[in-house]
């Protein structure tokens, strides 16, 4: 492994830096495909890797020369030294979405552009000073696993929701963040890899009607082709009937804490953890602000007052009246 | 290059291990600890019924936080404190420029005057020991009585209360509600509204806070505020609305700066500051009975005495350089000369004149000796009598002195309108300057607290100056 | 464990009682040093202004502390100083606050650490301390605000939770002085080594984790012999607390296992007042 990538960092190292992003940005693709068992044709990685054709066709070409990639039947493939340039890649650029999402506040659609820029120009060490920083996070904010200093990660699960069965529970594994207009409106949605979902009945050829995290959600086919969807695992539960958003219970009234949805991240989630909105606390809504603004609710013993938004992050059971 | 592969065993099979652990293991641990606290506290703590105290507070926070009980109830106390500190502080503000500057100046002229050199005399007395007497007698007071006041509410429980009926206000322009709080602090002095700003943990959030505090008008330029409104656009109106037009324009003036520094949170949340961390968190503590004797007393030492150190150590130089300018010769004429008939045509284009600049200039260590500087050079540069007094020393008089003197210089209500809006958005004080960057560790930041309400400040300056004449 | 009731500082050793001397800032060189932690407006300040005569502005209002404040004072003979950490709701994420507190325990070494907790919500507080706990041995727990309690109708059982905690627990006002006496008694009889707490350590029931814990634990406990706290580490270890992994590869981890009271050398640390010499 180590002897290959310093044989494929001197073939990187001949090419002009432009050049260097594209070849990189089409062996990301190419692994990405080959994770996914998709067929690798010269369109569709072209696109993945945000070129054009054109230019997806001249950086596969300098690839296949530089001993990076191999065509056969029209399909392409990583070599070994091409896998390992690709998993470097994969790595700097999810660590850097990571770091994005926990660090920053920019907007959930910007992650993919602004790492995509990032993920070329970070060495080794930078990236590796990166993951120390951030506590080794194991997946990325769109539920990918993240490659670690050796190269191993697991191969992405799931599949497409669009298939998915009606009223079977599953976990949203995996959200597509291009094109990055439409990623933006599950952001904007409050939707994000690692939330429950049902899938409701609904009439054919209307995209689908999902329950997510106690949540109506109707989603055009547009939105829900860039969602991947899983089963639960063994230790996960289903979302228990009755449960509710905190931020839908109304002044005076209890719930108890079922969990805190993985769209509150960073700073943030820890925060709001350490504050006793963990599962099992009790919660009452005690107090209102003027002008609709945040809500006061008393958690283990203290009044704590939080935006509409991150109120909603919390999924709770009411309690009976 | 490539770092070697982790090569303690150790370290690595921790790694390793990660992946075996539960995804949201994170949570998972806090919510395990949190279950070991509820299971001990379970078996020691007991509670008799329910707390009338409790419940006592519950009712005392559904009042206050009401949107018909707790909007005037906020509006009230701050009225009450701003009444307290302006109208509290006119007696013993008097009392101390009486003794200061009536008593204890000529006793000391005389004095210095008898063993030093003239300009060493002058230096020392009429500069140094003037400057520093005024911002005392003027600053002293109203500190005394807005901090304490402020720091009972604070003490109390109040103020996280006030935060969390305006927070919704300063969401939308990517602020905190916290800032509410370090705006009010602003209202007595900028430099403690700066250091407030401490409560607010988010970066983001803090970083708007301090830059943007300066548009809350404090106590160094409430004076200079009311003084300009009543002579210049109270007289405007008949004798009886005098103080109503005068309170009126005051009171628009810092609506305007409270309006600014929204504005300036929304551009800058969305500018310099845009995608910097931000986190939102509000506790909201038991209301608790001050200590009141402790309070005063901290809140002198921590706040009053700190302001007013600084507030001196920037005021002795100040004083100096004043006497300085008027007293030195170059050529014919003196430094203030020269440096007011230069700045004078790009003043008068924003509505100004050169003395305002060069004393804006000269007040950059504390805007209290605004006034005074305008006065002192006003009598200095047009000749005009000025009381006893000699020429380059600042000397107080009444409103009618003051507006004849300044009419008599050809001020008109342009420059008294464009005069208080510049006193509004202008360079923060030196010591609320260097307080925003002992607070942000950032030359930059403390460039862009000094620079944006200047700009501002001039343009909108310039844009009345040109609309008012265009109309006239 | 002991399962005894830890007993108490003044029936074991031959501490004065009284009214400690308060040094202020003129701390010089220390014979202990404490270490004063707590969540945010539990009144910590409030007992540190107490102890050492300072006075530190203690508004009603979390996050008063931001920089670290240290002061002085004597009592029974020796001289103690006193570093009030940031107020914090934890000590696991990467937050300035909480690293400043967390890399103060573990590096600076106090010789006692004050756990500051309000007796009106003792839940939320003991999830700090139970973390605390697991970094150090040497801990009183400070019930404050016992007034507020009584008039909320809170009873506590001191006794009790010194029991569960395993260290003592003392039930305090800070404001008007009440319990003082006796936490200046408890701190002494700790941070002398007079009475060594077993403190309660944390079960951390989450699925895979004591398997994972086990594994590193055991590998610590080999490279670092009379470690105390094995098992905490191994958490930051498996939580990729980059600063934690360090000590163990270079070593330091070692002379930080070491007893306190054996060791002269001086702490050395990341946070500034620990890096400097303070022991005579």
């Amino acid at each position: 492994m180590k002897r290959e990538s310093i044989s494929s960092d001197e073939a990187l190292a001949k090419l002009k830096l432009v050049e260097r992003e594209a070849v990189e940005d089409v062996l990301r693709a190419l692994l990405e495909c080959e994770h996914r068992r998709h067929e690798a044709t010269e369109a569709h990685l072209g696109a993945l890797g945000g070129l054009g054709r054109e230019e997806g066709l001249r950086a596969l070409g300098r690839a296949k020369e530089a001993g990076l990639a191999d065509e056969s039947a029209q399909a392409w493939r990583l070599t070994d030294a091409g896998r390992a340039v690709a998993v470097r890649i994969m790595r700097a650029h999810r660590l850097t979405e990571t770091q994005l999402a926990r660090t920053t506040s920019l907007p959930a659609a910007e992650w993919h552009g602004r790492a995509h820029q990032i993920e070329h120009v970070l060495s080794d060490i930078e990236v590796d000073r990166l993951a120390d920083a951030l506590g080794h996070p194991r997946y990325d904010p769109h539920g990918d696993p993240i490659p670690t200093r050796e190269g191993d990660f697991p191969a992405p699960e799931g599949q497409a929701l669009l298939s998915w069965p009606e009223g079977r529970p599953g976990v949203i594994a995996h959200i597509e963040d291009e094109p990055p207009a439409l990623f933006a409106r599950l952001a904007a949605r409050g939707i994000f890899a690692g939330m429950r979902f049902v899938r409701l009945a609904s009439a054919a050829n209307t995209g689908c009607v999902l329950v997510i995290e106690a949540r109506r959600e109707e989603m055009p086919s547009e939105l829900a082709a860039l969602i991947r969807a899983r089963a639960l695992l063994a230790d996960e539960d289903e979302v228990p009937s009755g449960a509710c958003r905190l931020s839908d219970i109304a002044r005076g009234a209890s719930a108890e804490v079922l969990a805190l949805l993985p769209g509150c991240i960073g700073a943030e989630r820890s925060r709001l953890l350490d504050l006793g909105f963990v599962p099992g606390s009790r919660i009452e809504h005690e107090l209102d602000s003027p002008l609709d603004g945040p809500a006061a609710f008393r958690v283990r013993g203290t009044l704590i007052a939080l935006r509409r938004t991150q109120a909603e992050q919390v999924l709770v059971q009411p309690e009976k009246v | 290059m490539r770092l070697p592969v982790e090569t303690d065993p150790l370290l690595r099979e921790a790694r390793d291990l990660r992946w075996q652990l539960p995804r949201n293991f994170n949570d998972r641990l806090t919510e395990a600890i949190y279950a070991e606290s509820a299971r001990i506290a379970e078996r020691t703590v007991t509670r008799q019924g329910t707390s009338r105290r409790l419940a006592f507070q519950r009712r005392v926070d559904r009042v206050l936080t009401n949107p018909w009980t707790g909007f005037p109830v906020m509006g009230l106390l701050f009225a009450i404190v701003l009444w307290l500190t302006i109208a509290g502080a006119n007696v013993p503000s008097a009392m101390i420029a009486d003794v200061l500057l009536d008593k204890i100046y000529p006793v000391l002229r005389a004095a210095a005057l008898g063993t030093l050199p003239a300009w060493l005399a002058g230096l020392l007395v009429d500069g140094m020991y003037l400057a520093t007497a005024w911002v005392i007698s003027v600053m002293l007071p109203p500190m005394m009585i807005f901090f304490p006041a402020f720091t009972l509410l604070e003490d109390l429980g109040y103020l996280p209360r006030v935060a969390f009926n305006l927070d919704r206000l300063f969401q939308k322009v990517g602020a905190h509600g916290k800032q509410a709080l370090t705006m009010a602090m602003g209202y007595g002095c900028n430099a403690a509204g700066v250091i407030a700003a401490r409560v607010i943990d988010s970066p983001r959030e803090r970083l708007i806070a301090i830059v943007t505090n300066n548009f809350a008008l404090c106590n160094g330029r409430w004076p200079t505020q009311i003084l300009i409104a009543t002579i210049f656009l109270g007289a405007m109106a008949p004798a009886s609305l005098t103080g109503v037009v005068a309170a009126g324009a005051v009171f628009a003036v810092a609506l305007l700066g409270f309006g600014l520094s929204l504005l300036c949170s929304w551009v800058l949340s969305r500018t310099l500051l845009r995608g910097e961390a931000s986190t939102f968190s509000l506790e909201l503590p038991p209301y608790r009975p001050p200590n009141v004797l402790r309070t005063l007393y901290t809140s002198l030492i921590d706040r009053t005495l700190f302001v007013l150190w600084r507030a001196v150590v920037f005021a002795l130089p100040a004083g100096a350089v004043i006497w300085l300018v008027s007293n030195l010769h170059a050529g014919d004429h003196t430094l203030a000369y020269w440096a007011v008939s230069g700045m004078n045509p790009f003043a008068v284009l924003i509505g100004l004149n050169g003395i305002i600049l060069l004393a804006y200039i000269i007040a950059i260590p504390a805007n209290e000796i605004v006034v005074p500087s305008v006065l002192m050079l006003t009598v200095l540069l047009t000749g005009q009598a000025g009381g006893e007094h000699a020429a380059g020393v600042m000397f107080e008089t009444g409103d009618e002195g003051v507006r004849s003197l300044l009419t008599g210089a050809g001020w008109t209500a342009l420059t008294g309108v464009c005069l208080m809006i510049f006193s509004l958005c202008h360079n923060p004080c030196s010591t609320t300057l260097y307080t925003i960057y002992k607070e942000t560790r950032s030359f930059k930041w403390t460039v862009v607290s000094a620079l944006m309400p200047t700009v501002i400040g001039v343009v909108l300056c310039a844009l009345i100056a040109l609309v008012w004449r265009t109309l006239a | 464990m002991s399962s005894a009731c830890p007993p108490s500082a003044c029936d074991t050793c031959a501490v004065p009682r009284g009214p400690a001397q308060r040094l202020g800032l003129d701390v010089g060189k220390a014979d202990y040093v404490v270490a004063l932690a707590g969540n945010p407006n539990t009144g910590k300040s409030t007992v540190f202004n107490r102890l050492t005569g300072l006075r530190q502005h203690t508004g009603n209002w979390p996050g008063k502390t931001i920089a670290r404040a240290e002061g002085g004072f004597a009592y029974g003979g020796k001289r103690f100083k006193i570093v009030d950490l940031p107020g914090t709701y934890s000590l696991r994420s990467a937050s300035p606050d909480e690293t400043v507190a967390r890399e103060f325990i573990l590096f600076g070494k106090p010789d006692v650490t004050v756990v500051v907790v309000d007796a009106n919500c003792l839940e939320r507080n003991l999830n700090l301390a139970l973390q605390i706990l697991q970094i150090t041995d040497r801990a009183v727990l400070c019930l404050n605000l016992m007034d507020e309690a009584r008039a909320n109708g809170v009873e506590i059982d001191a006794r009790g939770l010194s029991r569960e905690l395993g260290i003592p627990v003392v039930p305090c006002t800070a404001r008007s002085g009440e319990g003082l006496p006796q936490l200046l008694a408890e701190m002494h009889a700790v941070a002398s080594g007079a009475f060594k707490p077993s403190p309660y350590r944390l079960k951390l029931a989450v699925p895979g984790l004591r398997e994972a814990l086990g594994r590193v634990v055991a590998r610590l406990r080999a490279r670092f012999p009379g470690l105390a706290n094995a098992e905490w580490i191994a958490l930051r270890l498996l939580e990729g607390d980059s600063a934690v992994g360090e000590m163990v590869s270079t070593g330091t981890l070692g002379s930080l296992s070491a007893d306190h009271a054996s060791q002269e050398a001086a702490a050395t640390g990341t946070t500034g007042a620990a890096s400097k010499e303070i022991r005579a």
